[in-house]
Parts: structure tokens; sequence; C-alpha cells
């Protein structure tokens, strides 16, 4: 094998099935989101991404997926720091580990299958304190999915999630050293509060930040979850797309495609500020 | 070896891309003679597009319609979910990219599905008429002949005829609520009991109160009138909104489905289900998910009965086995079948004074209702479909002035 | 203090097992009503129908099968070859970046986006499509998998095999494979299980044609299925957890 010949292999396989695909995708949804493309587009027209961008579901559902991800993100990082520092020794190793790893075995589309059984108002929490006596009717049960403030939603990702920022603690707790930086906190007369704040959690934070990224453009991608325990109104980015996509409106299709690209363009945006991929650590 | 396969891959999808433009429908199939259909189709597969709501629908076609096919034409039917605007949404993806080939040979449409089908003249046609079943079906009876006052032409193949009721529990609701003042003071009362889908069944109550509103269907009868529609739905719109804070969940979600609120109303979560289709109760109350006090009844404005259709996709691959497969489900053995409660209990879409006196027999000795409506009373409150369009306005109009509003 | 890290670990712990529990629960019930906590009857009737009788579950859990095999197969070779050529290119950064972007990216979004391609390329619709639809997320996974694998020392140990004569073929026999292979598999199993779990892709370039277990229970969900729906569940939950059982990070998976 020549040098050459060596590099060409993984070279074509990355254009053929990584560049190629990307390209070729967002080709089409700019081209269709422009009017150049479909079969009821006539030639070049702004309209689409003007009707787009000045209909209030558009914009409510880009700024709900932002929020709904951000705060399950805190959630999960705020859950899993405490849990690694409270009883990390426990999920380390032994039996107990196994279990943390158990949600890594549902999928999101069981995930929310299994939360809409668990949260609804028909569903086991409900049927359990009707049992208990805690509710007279189904109608006492509060809304926990298709609800208000999202928890259905939030309770699903923070399942699937929560595993593995509590693993990457652990590991980061251990590769850094966190033990050895405390006792010299401590040896150097900080408070424990001053270790925390402004030894641990900054190591931390700073050491899980590119992962904590990349989980945040996972959310605001999610669909299943949103899909079945998620309101009508607003949607979330993927479930407005192929919403838009499936009109009787037919008009309404191109303005699908131009929250793909919008979409597209926020990943990319969000994977080269902040992400180094080197830093990101796969195998925890 | 796995580049390999990458690059004879790309050259399949060039060489396959260069294929489909060329390839170009040039003769009717359907005029050729019914035993050399016959012969195209054995040994095909068939795909069908179909609403997978309905359980006992599921059944019937795993149990009995695919067994048989199998058995008797060697054509292997294969169902796919999906209905309505996904069945358009794909036919038109496939007019764009000119695949030849067809995904899909035979998709269960009505109204506004089909309308938007013609538009982007994404059906094969006619044919319908020249099937051999076709003599037991009454082409001429408006019902049938026109669909949401489309007319068919022959590009859809009738199924079944059904009406749509709304069911309550009469243990829960005392008083039934007709009109819709009734359901006002009934939701001011009661609180967070009703709700309705985002699907066919919950844009055909829409379109009942939208006639209610009009003072009955003849004010909304032929192409749809921008002004009038303005007039009456700005009113529908209104009149919804200002009572969603009394729908469950305060009216800020809808489900996505009617199936979703026939499981609640099981549950007790809501007090108000619908169903098109009379036979709906007896089959849940069988199913133990309804109470044997749900009740069907009749809207103010009336039942709106409309006939359900099978279409072939224009570019179905399979046309001749997707004939057949028409030609089965209109033949009395299968129809009958499907109006038997123990199967599915559908409408029959055959002409009755057109079966033979044997099969007569057997449609008589079908078990009877139960828990439904009399069929007289529906008959009698019958109100046709308003034209396609009304749909799709009041489909795009639910989600802008309801669903979006805030 | 020691009690209450106790009883956290076990609640938590409580709380992962639990959804697996009453999955299983709901796949031997019948008449589970409104507000009995249990069914009013167990069942095997679900399993039954499974085992014996409906050929269409065994045919997509089969299918789920061939189209993980196949796609990690192909996503942990080809992630292997090409990360090892990124990893040491002067522009590594940005072709890394490239390669997270199909990944992180929505497949629901990246697939109604590709779709009119495969249907052009008439592969929408069936096996092969779905798993070239799957390759197009895998494969950058496994590039990004491997990128860790090729530090500075097994650089360095390529490079003094080469010093002492060794050619292509015997350092990567004798020197990458073995270093390799524990990667190998993680990756491997990694992928199969992003695969196994895939729906957004396989639902628009399938068709729904192409039906595998998480498609099965998108449909059981539509028609309120309950039973069948939870079944599925379990047959898609199952190996995972039996992998889980040999190797954690056979199932560590970085996706939504």
């Amino acid at each position: 094998m020549t040098s050459r010949f060596k590099n060409i292999i993984p070279f074509s396989m990355l254009v053929i099935l990584a560049i190629i695909p990307l390209v070729l995708g967002i080709g089409y949804a700019v081209s269709y989101s422009f009017g150049l493309t479909g079969v009821l587009n006539n030639g070049f027209t702004l309209a689409h991404w003007q009707t787009a961008l000045s209909n209030k579901d558009v914009l409510m559902s880009f700024g709900y997926s932002i929020l709904l991800s951000f705060v399950s993100i805190v959630l999960c990082v705020g859950a899993a720091a405490f849990l690694a520092f409270y009883i990390g020794d426990k999920l380390q190793s032994g039996r107990l580990s196994y279990f943390l790893y158990l949600p890594m075995a549902f999928p999101a589309l069981v995930a929310a299958f299994f939360f809409f059984q668990f949260l609804s108002n028909g569903g086991f929490l409900s049927r359990f304190f009707f049992q208990l006596g805690f509710i007279k009717t189904i109608d006492d049960f509060p809304n926990l999915v298709n609800d208000k403030y999202s928890i259905g939603i939030l309770a699903a990702q923070f399942f699937l999630t929560l595993p593995v920022f509590v693993l990457l603690n652990l590991s980061i707790i251990k590769n850094e050293n966190i033990a050895a930086l405390k006792t010299l906190g401590a040896s150097l007369g900080a408070k424990r509060s001053q270790i925390l704040f402004r030894v641990t959690l900054p190591v931390m934070l700073k050491k899980s930040f590119p992962t904590v990224v990349l989980f945040f453009i996972f959310k605001l991608g999610t669909y299943e979850i949103p899909l079945l325990l998620g309101r009508s109104s607003p949607e979330v980015i993927s479930v407005i797309t192929v919403r838009k996509m499936q009109r009787y409106n037919l008009l309404d299709i191109p303005q699908g495609y131009v929250i793909a690209v919008l979409y597209a363009m926020l990943v990319f945006v969000l994977l080269t500020l902040s992400l180094k991929p080197s830093k990101i650590n796969m195998n925890v | 070896m796995k580049r390999f396969s990458v690059f004879l891959l790309t050259i399949f999808v060039v060489l396959c891309s260069c294929k489909s433009q060329k390839e170009h429908e040039i003769t009717n199939p359907a005029n050729k003679p019914w035993d050399s259909i016959l012969a195209t189709a054995k040994g095909k597969t068939v795909v069908m597009n179909m609403y997978q709501g309905f359980k006992k629908g599921n059944n019937y076609m795993n149990e009995y319609v695919i067994p048989t096919l199998q058995k008797e034409y060697g054509i292997t039917l294969k169902i796919v979910s999906g209905q309505g605007k996904e069945i358009v949404n794909n036919v038109m993806a496939e007019k764009e990219s000119g695949s030849a080939k067809g995904q899909i040979d035979l998709c269960w449409i009505n109204g506004e599905t089909f309308y938007q089908l013609m538009q982007i003249e994404g059906l094969y046609g006619p044919y319908a008429e020249k099937l051999p079943n076709a003599k037991y079906i009454d082409f001429t009876d408006p019902i049938i002949k026109y669909d949401f006052q489309t007319e068919v032409k022959g590009y859809e193949t009738p199924w079944s005829k059904s009406s749509f009721i709304v069911i309550t529990d009469t243990a829960r609701v005392k008083k039934i609520p007709v009109t819709m003042q009734d359901f006002e003071s009934y939701w001011k009362q009661n609180p967070g009991k009703f709700t309705l889908a985002q699907d066919f069944m919950g844009l055909t109550l829409l379109k009942s109160w939208l006639v209610e509103i009009a003072g009955g269907i003849k004010e909304l009868e032929g192409p749809l009138d921008e002004a009038k529609y303005k007039k009456y739905s700005m009113q529908l719109w209104d009149f919804v909104n200002r009572n969603k804070k009394y729908f469950w969940k305060n009216g800020e979600t809808f489900p996505a489905s009617n199936v979703t609120i026939s499981q609640m109303f099981g549950t007790g979560e809501v007090n108000f289900t619908f169903a098109f289709g009379n036979s709906d109760i007896d089959e849940k109350v069988e199913e133990g998910l309804y109470p044997k006090s749900a009740k069907g009844f009749i809207l103010q404005a009336g039942s709106t009965y409309n006939t359900n259709y099978i279409g072939i996709p224009f570019n179905s691959a399979n046309k001749e086995a997707a004939m057949v497969v028409c030609n089965f489900l209109i033949s009395p053995e299968a129809q009958i079948k499907k109006s038997d409660l123990k199967m599915w209990g559908a409408g029959l879409v055959l002409d009755y004074s057109k079966l033979g006196a044997n099969d007569e027999q057997k449609f008589n000795d079908l078990p009877k209702l139960i828990y439904g409506l009399p069929e007289v009373e529906i008959k009698q409150k019958s109100i046709k479909e308003t034209e396609p369009k009304y749909m799709i306005r009041v489909d795009e109009d639910f989600r802008k002035y309801v669903i979006d509003a805030k | 203090m020691f009690k209450g890290r106790t009883i956290t670990a076990y609640l938590l712990i409580a709380g992962f097992v639990l959804p697996i529990l009453l999955l299983v629960m709901l796949t031997f019930s019948a008449n589970w009503v409104y507000p009995n906590f249990l069914p009013e009857r167990f069942t095997l009737s679900n399993w039954n129908e499974f085992l014996f009788k409906n050929a269409r579950l065994k045919q997509s859990f089969l299918n789920s099968l061939i189209i993980a095999t196949a796609v990690s197969l192909f996503a942990t070779a080809a992630g292997f070859i090409t990360s090892r050529w990124i990893a040491y290119h002067k522009r590594r950064n940005f072709l890394l970046i490239l390669s997270y972007f199909p990944y992180a990216i929505s497949p629901v979004i990246f697939a109604v986006c590709l779709k009119f391609y495969f249907l052009k390329a008439g592969i929408a619709g069936n096996l092969a499509g779905v798993v070239l639809a799957q390759l197009i997320i895998t494969f950058p996974y496994g590039i990004i998998f491997f990128t860790s694998f090729w530090n500075r020392k097994v650089k360095n140990y390529v490079e003094v095999a080469s010093t002492l004569g060794s050619n292509d073929v015997i350092t990567l026999k004798k020197i990458i494979f073995p270093i390799a292979k524990q990667f190998l598999t993680t990756c491997f199993f990694q992928c199969f299980i992003i695969s196994w779990f895939e729906y957004g892709l396989t639902t628009v370039i399938g068709y729904g044609k192409v039906e595998t277990l998480t498609i099965n229970i998108f449909q059981f969900i539509k028609e309120s299925n309950t039973y069948y729906a939870s079944l599925s569940s379990c047959l898609l939950v199952v190996p995972p957890v039996l992998l889980l059982w040999f190797n954690k990070k056979f199932i560590f998976q970085q996706t939504r």
C-alpha cells in the first residue's frame, strides 16, 4: 500500500458518508426554502423566509427548545454533581455501579412511552395515589404530561441523561485528582464552601463543558420525547419542522425547510464556537 | 472491500436516478382483461398506507384480508401506517424526485386527502368502475359518486360508508348536550371533561359546529365561499376560544389523535369521545374500555355521513395487484366480513339490493348492535360533507386561531 | 449521614430499575383498568402472540438486528480507518467538527432533508436505504470515538516499529490491533445500540415499510395498544441490558 492510496480510502469515506450527505441535505433545504425546488415552487423568492420569520410559532419554537434544553441540562448537571460528590463512592464500583448504566439501555421512544404510562392522569403514579387515598378522582391528579411546564419531557430527559453526567463527573473527580486539590485548598486555610465554589466546581465545570454543550445540542434536536409528552403549542424544533412539512397547505412546506436551515446554522455555530472536539470525553 | 461497496452504492444511486426519469406510464392497466390482470398480480407485494387507529380494523386486515389475499391471489399485502397529510406529502415527494416506482401501492383516503392528491395528480385512474365487483356498487349514489363534493370519477374504490357520532356516558352525563349552547353550559359546570383531537375526528366536530353556526348544511353547500367561511368560522373560533379554558388541560393542548380521547373516555378523564361508524361503542364495551352506560348521540348540525375510499398512487409499481386487492375488498364476502361486529363493524359500501340472495341472508344474519344508535335515527339526521376545502381551512385555522393563539 | 447516603443511592437505583419492572409487568397484563394499580389478570397471551403467532413482531426484531449489525460493523471499521487519517491531519479540528455535525443534528430533520435523494436513488423504503441512512450518523460517531485512541503513545509505537523495519501490515497486525481490540468491540456495541434505538431516520427513510422495533412501538402507541407497545419496548431494552452485564462500556453512548 502506498501512502497516497492509504489516504484515499479514509478521505473518500469521509467525503461520501459524511460530507456529501451534509452538503446535499443542507443544500436541498436551502434551495427549497428559497423556492428553487419543489413541485409548487417557481423561482427564487424570499417569501418563505419572511413568512416563517414573521410567524410567531416558529420563533416560539426556537425559544422554547432553547429554554427546554437549557433547563434540562442544568437539572442534569446539578443533580449529577450532587450525586457524584454525595454518593460517588457507592456508584463508582460494586453492584450498584451496574444499575447506574440502566437508563442507557432505554431508547428515547421507550423512555417517552414509559413516562407517559407513569405520569399521565391514567398512569401508574395516579393509580398509586388513588389507591393510597391521596386523590379521589382521576381529575385530582396534577398534569404531568402534555403539561404547561413540560414536566413530562424534563422527567424523561432527566432519566436518560443523568447517568451520563454522573459518570462524567466521577471520571473527572478521579482524573483531575479533585481530592488532592481539596486537601491542598484545606491546608492553605480555605473554608469548605470556598473549596467547593473556588476549586472543585470550577474544575468540574471546565472539564465537563464540552460535553455539556454537546448534550445541549442533542436536546435541541430531541424529537420522540416531546412528540409524545409535549403540548400542541409551543412545539420543539424537530416537531414543528416535521409538522410544517406535512400540511395540506402545500405552501407551508418551504417554511419547514426554513426552520431546518435555521436549526442547522444554530447547531453549526454552537459546535464551532464552543467545542474543541479533542476535549470531549467519549470514553468515560 | 467496504470502500468498494460504498463506491458501488454511489454508482447505483446515479444509475437509478437516470433510469427513473425515463420510465413513463403509457398504457392504462385497467383496460387489460381481468384474467391478465390477475396473472400479473400473482406473486406481487402490495404496500398499503392505512390509518391504524382502529384496533378492530387492524385485526380485520391482519387476520382476514392479508391471509385470504395470499391464499386466493398469491398477493402479499403489507400494511404501513400513514394517513391524510402524510400520504399527500409522500406522494408529492416522490413526484418531486421523479421516482417511477412508488413506495406505496394503495392508500386509505377520502375527502381533503383525495382532493389534494387530485390537485397534484397523485392518483392513478380511472379504474374503480372497471373492477369486476364494481357491479355491487351503486356509483350513482351521491354519497359514493362524490367524495366530500368532489366527483370521484373512478379514481378511488369506495370501501365503507360511515357517519360521525358523539359518544358519552349516561352515568356521568345526565343531560346530554346537543347544541353548542348546551355544550357551553355543560363545560362551565364540568370543566376539564371535554377535548377534541387534531385529527379528522376533531376537525369533523369543528365542521359540524360550523354547520350549526351557519344554520344548516344548505348554507355551506357547493364550493367554499370565502365571505361565508370568514363570517362563520370567526364565530366558531370565538366560540372555541372563549370556552377552551373549560376543556381538558385548560385547552392548552389538544391530543394528536382521537385514539387518545377514547382511552381517556374509558378511564373517565373526559366525558365525551367521537367516532366514525356506529359500531364503535359496541366494540369498545366488549373490549372493556367503555362502560356499558356509554351512549351515542348526534349533534344539532346532524351526523356527517361520508364514504371512505381506497386510492392507488400514480406511480405504484404494482397497479394490477393493487386493483386485485381493491376488487377483493369490495367483494360481498370481504364486505360482509367487514360489517361483522366481530371483525370490524364498518358500514357496508355495497348496494344492498344488488347482493345475491345468499349474501343478503349472510348480511342479515350478522349480530346486531346492542349499544349503538339505531341506523334509522342516523339516516334521518345525516348530512353530507362540505367541500374538502372546508376541511383544509378548518384544519389550518384551528392551529392558527386556537392552538397557536396565546 | 451514612444512612442518608445509602438511602439516596438505593432510591436512585430504584428509580432506574422501576421503569423496567413496570414495563415488564404491562407485557403480562390484561384489562389494566383505572384506578387499579395492578391489572385485573396476568396473562401470557401477549408473549404467546409474539413468540408463536405474530410474525410481524418477529420480523421487526430480525430487521432491527440485521440493520444494527450491518451498520455497526461498517461504522466501526470505517470510523477506525478514517479517524486515524483525521487524527494525524493538519486540519484535524475542522474535520472533527465536520464529523460532529451529522451526529449532533436531529436525525429526523436530517432525514427529511435527505429523503429526496434516497427517493431519487430508489433506496427509500428498503433495508439498504435505512442502513445507509443510519451510517450517516454512526460513521461520524465512530470517527469521534476513535480520535482518543490515536494518541501520542500509539503514534510512538508505530514510529518505533517502522524504525525497526516493520511494514504496514505487520504493524497493523502486531501493534495496532492488539491495542485497539477493546476499542473496536466497544465502538461496535455502542454503534449497535445507536442503530438499535434509532427512530427518526428509520421512519422517514424507511417509509414505515422497513419495520424495526422502534417503528412498531410507535404504531402500537398510535393505536393505544399499551401491552404490545410495552412488549416491543422490552424487546428493545433487553439486549442492551444483557450487554451491560458483559461490559458497562458497551452501552455507554452519548446520544439524546
